[in-house]
């Protein structure tokens, strides 16, 4: 495999957005094996909705640039001490009249899991939607029994905009959705 | 002229839904065009015919997630519309229902809700569906007066989710399960 590595044979980190403990990267197929690693991983997908296994094939095809003005942006969120990445993240259902999107995140790496390195990453990505993008509203949508996601959404500010009742069936039975959102200008004038 | 050529797949007592057919897509194209109806379909850019040979023409080896009918109207025979499921989540058995009469002169006739109450039946009854939503922006009264009337309940308010005429308006979601329905249908009759 093609893989893009220092001297030191490490995976090499191109920065596009930094943070203190974090970075975001573009996406890079030549960490694929790594996505599919994740994507896959029986703890990280349970919330991340993947139930049908997925090869190095489908993943590439996720990523592949397609023509006219994309409806999704992602990264690699970098670890900057171990640099490595350690999940991905990003804005899908990007609508650019409406200007807004749904935000998603998965740290694929168990061991960096309940390190406040999620909060610190969908910081810069929110960020980057309000001040970048220009979005004026960011949405999620996350699953009742995954309370470190939904947590960390309402410290950030999100609000619940509704509950979907038995949306959605995991490890043999139907749980809710919980509908968040997020204004800019709730976020530019949050206490921090 | 739409082509007489249709196909039933479900008949229903003033309308009947066929299945799509390419030699209609300028009919679908006009609909997606004409300025009073794109405005609740919320389309914004022009759309050709074209485009929706791709969507006839790709092929069904796989499960799939949207399924599509041509609304016609029974006593004029008269292709008035298109409706179906946008979004289906199989394993989660759910989808979302998507309805439009492109022919404005059939408005304001009970013929939506007709519609909503055949593709609920389809849903429930024939793809085993266990949820279904429908979503509207505040401003389609016509659209959420039926989800409303059909008995299927606002499961969402999402806030200045859409930009419309100059502003930002809320987008309702209705939602409905089956165990719901099976007690509502008994009680819908149609003249």
């Amino acid at each position: 495999m093609n893989e893009k590595k220092d001297e030191k044979g490490k995976l090499v980190y191109i920065p596009f957005i930094e943070g203190e403990n974090v970075g975001l990267a573009p996406t890079n197929l030549d960490h694929i094996h790594l996505y599919t690693k994740w994507n896959n991983n029986p703890k990280a997908r349970q919330y991340a909705r993947n139930m049908i296994p997925r090869t190095t094939e489908d993943i590439k095809k996720w990523h592949e640039p397609k023509e006219g003005l994309t409806r999704h942006v992602g990264f690699e969120i970098w670890h900057k001490k171990d640099k490595v990445p350690i999940g991905t993240c990003g804005f899908g259902r990007i609508d650019w009249v409406d200007r807004n999107a749904n935000i998603y995140m998965t740290i694929g790496e168990p061991k960096y899991w309940n390190k406040n390195l999620g909060t610190e990453a969908s910081h810069l990505l929110i960020e980057y939607g309000f001040k970048e993008l220009n979005f004026i509203k960011i949405y999620a949508g996350i699953f009742e029994p995954n309370v470190r996601s939904w947590s960390v959404a309402e410290k950030d500010g999100f609000v619940l905009e509704g509950i979907q009742k038995r949306d959605i069936y995991i490890d043999g039975e139907y749980v809710d959705a919980r509908k968040y959102r997020l204004f800019k200008e709730d976020w530019l004038n949050r206490k921090t | 002229m739409p082509d007489k050529n249709k196909y039933p797949f479900i008949e229903g007592k003033n309308i009947s839904f066929c299945v799509p057919n390419l030699e209609n897509i300028k009919l679908y194209a006009s609909w997606d065009n004409h300025p009073e109806v794109r405005k609740y379909s919320r389309n914004l850019f022009p759309v050709n015919p074209e485009q929706y040979k791709k969507y006839l023409e790709d092929g069904q080896d796989r499960v799939p997630r949207e399924i599509g009918f041509e609304v016609w109207h029974n006593a004029d025979d008269k292709l008035i519309g298109f409706i179906g499921f946008n979004h289906i989540n199989w394993a989660d058995r759910y989808g979302n229902i998507g309805l439009t009469i492109g022919e404005p002169k059939y408005w304001n006739k009970n013929l939506g809700f007709e519609a909503t109450y055949m593709i609920l039946e389809y849903g429930f009854n024939e793809l085993n569906l266990v949820k279904i939503t429908g979503n509207a922006y505040e401003m389609n009264i016509g659209s959420w007066k039926i989800c409303e009337k059909i008995g299927m309940k606002r499961e969402l308010v999402l806030k200045k989710q859409a930009y419309v005429k100059g502003k930002y308006v809320d987008e309702y979601q209705y939602y409905i399960f089956k165990v719901d329905w099976d007690q509502l249908r008994i009680k819908i009759e149609f003249k």
